[in-house]
């Protein structure tokens, strides 16, 4: 090919691509300065004083001393991107039954409002809530292991209250749920992640990237393909070009009645089918100390 | 002789007797070979047209024929409209120096008319449906259908010539025969012709078929208000018959790509043009690689910007 030629393909392809390299280019661009400003920002001030330091109560002793470290370091990070507290409890007791109820002065005997009750009252006592320590923003999750009356329940408070909604909740307790009894600590870290995920740190999910792939690549066969499909020409010649007149002339036209049958049949008729079932809604409920939370439980 | 089609001033010079493969130029003297049924050439030489007397008169002289209405410039422009958006086609393809190479041709065809009788005898069926209650019922009406129709089919095209593919030259069809005249030999100056290499009888049958389909399709035309017909007879009886040689103006560009001949054709009073363009493996992975690429990177990067701000 000469150069002159090879000079001419490049202007060609240049010229049929040249929207999509501007588009790949500004946001090879936007992404390069989002990166930056990302990398300059700080994390969101703190305006909470009155709450402890520690985020990881391990009192089940479900984690390595290692895992609780890895966990109270991983919360940091995500507390300061996103504004939020999150607070992780675990213990083995009992929070079902009227014994329960006596030993620990709870106020009711089923196992769903004494963990609701537990986890309400640990975030409001220690005054948790990244921008004040009354209905301050964040979540907690309570661990029990209690045999017998194993499960967990998500307290949430604040601004995560107010922008999880029912299914958010079963989310998180669902991505618990997943390594529940195989993993506590990847049970723990999926909390804060779902929390974080759902509170706008956005993450893809790992199959996003093979989909992008894969999807660009069935474009690309679908764009080559249809390319790749040429027509030697329509046969565009009309059923009367070559009539004297453009149309025939009909001498007789006959349309006789022969005969008719008729078939009948019967309409099968079906009763319908009743409403499906509706699953219950989240909502918000009064800690005894008087603050709003929202949130759910999961018991295994 | 100047021509009006190609703006092209050429001797007009005829060679009388050229049967062999070679004949001499009168303008130049030097070689101009002749395939059998040449009937009007270029010299390599010094360009000038050639004419063969005795392929265009006695047997071999035309009727008829459409002189050609468009010029190359205007071709070439058409070729290059068509395949403009064939990204895979090599890059010299459209090129200037390859479309020059066009040639035009006058191509030799048989005219045929046919006077026919045509009839037709089907049933037709028409179908009503109901409900009442929790029945339905659905009467079927059969109806005996018959036609009787004279169809004057004139000037039905058929090459007649054993080089020019024939689906190729069916689809150069229509001609408007509004511009037919009567065979004038300074048309052919400046163009390539044939002589017919194949004779009235042998490609009647062709003729034939197209009539025969069109006057099956305007018989069924007629039939209307079933909801189904089935075809019983369907007969087409020829009165009269009659068959006319003409020339047709034909413009042929070979491009050859990768030792294979890609032939387009365009008709050289309407414009329609024939033909597929070839594809250049290369620009393929090319272009849909880069395609891949770009779709790729902002599927890729549009999420995360988001994320990052």
């Amino acid at each position: 090919m000469s150069d002159e030629l090879k000079r001419e393909s490049r202007k060609q392809y240049i010229k049929y691509f040249r929207i999509w390299f501007i588009a790949v280019g500004l946001l090879a661009i936007a992404l390069l300065a989002a990166g930056i400003m990302r990398s300059m920002k700080g994390s969101i001030p703190r305006t909470n004083s009155e709450a402890p330091a520690e985020r990881v109560y391990d009192y089940g002793d479900m984690l390595t001393d290692e895992e609780e470290e890895k966990l109270r370091s991983y919360i940091s990070q995500k507390e300061g991107e996103l504004g939020i507290d999150l607070v992780l409890v675990t213990m083995k007791q009992a929070v079902e039954g009227a014994d329960a109820k006596e030993q620990y002065g709870y106020r009711s005997t089923g196992w769903t409002q004494n963990m609701q009750d537990i986890a309400d009252d640990f975030w409001d006592e220690n005054r948790y809530g990244y921008n004040k320590g009354f209905e301050g923003d964040g979540a907690l999750l309570l661990d029990n292991r209690y045999p017998g009356q194993r499960g967990e329940h998500l307290s949430t408070s604040g601004r995560v209250e107010y922008s999880f909604s029912a299914r958010d909740v079963e989310r998180v307790l669902n991505a618990v749920d997943r390594y529940y009894d195989s993993d506590p600590y990847k049970a723990y870290k999926a909390y804060i992640d779902t929390v974080c995920d759902l509170m706008g740190g956005f993450r893809l999910p790992s199959w996003y990237w093979l989909a992008a792939l894969a999807a660009s690549a069935i474009a690309a066969v679908i764009f080559g393909v249809s390319h790749l499909h040429q027509e030697k020409a329509r046969d565009t010649t009309a059923v009367n070009a070559y009539v004297s007149g453009g149309k025939p002339v009909l001498r007789s036209k006959e349309d006789q009645f022969i005969r008719k049958s008729t078939v009948t049949r019967r309409i099968e008729t079906s009763s319908g089918g009743g409403g499906g079932g509706r699953s219950g809604g989240g909502g918000h409920h009064y800690s005894s100390s008087g603050a709003s939370h929202g949130g759910g439980s999961h018991r295994h | 002789m100047f021509c009006p089609y190609c703006d092209s001033e050429r001797s007009e010079e005829r060679a009388e007797g050229a049967t062999q493969a070679l004949t001499i130029c009168p303008n130049c003297g030097g070689e101009v070979p002749v395939e059998e049924h040449t009937s009007a050439t270029q010299c390599p030489s010094c360009d000038s047209y050639l004419i063969f007397n005795q392929r265009v008169e006695g047997k071999y002289a035309p009727e008829i024929m459409i002189p050609f209405k468009l010029g190359k410039e205007t071709c070439k422009k058409s070729i290059r409209e068509k395949f403009r958006k064939c990204i895979f086609a090599p890059v010299d393809f459209l090129s200037e120096v390859r479309l020059n190479s066009m040639q035009g041709v006058y191509v030799p065809f048989w005219f045929y008319d046919y006077d026919t009788d045509c009839c037709y005898e089907g049933e037709g069926t028409r179908v009503k449906t109901w409900r009442s209650g929790n029945m339905e019922y659905t009467e079927t009406s059969y109806y005996a259908i018959r036609r009787d129709m004279d169809i004057d089919f004139q000037k039905i095209p058929v090459d007649a010539s054993e080089q020019m593919p024939d689906d190729v030259m069916n689809l150069m069809e229509p001609f408007q025969y509004s511009q037919l005249e009567g065979f004038t030999p300074k048309y052919i100056s400046g163009f390539y012709a044939e002589k017919y290499n194949m004779d009235s009888k042998a490609v009647e049958n062709r003729a034939r078929a197209k009539m025969d389909e069109d006057a099956g399709k305007m018989l069924r035309d007629s039939v209307s208000g079933y909801s189904s017909v089935k075809t019983l007879r369907q007969d087409i009886h020829i009165k009269n018959s009659r068959a006319r040689y003409g020339l047709l103006p034909i413009w042929k560009y070979v491009y050859t790509y990768n030792n294979k001949e890609y032939p387009f054709y365009v008709n050289g009073q309407t414009g329609k043009i024939v033909g597929t363009a070839p594809v250049s493996a290369k620009r393929v992975w090319m272009y849909a690689g880069t395609l891949w690429a770009c779709l790729a990177a902002i599927l890729i990067m549009a999420p995360l910007l988001v994320s990052w701000l």
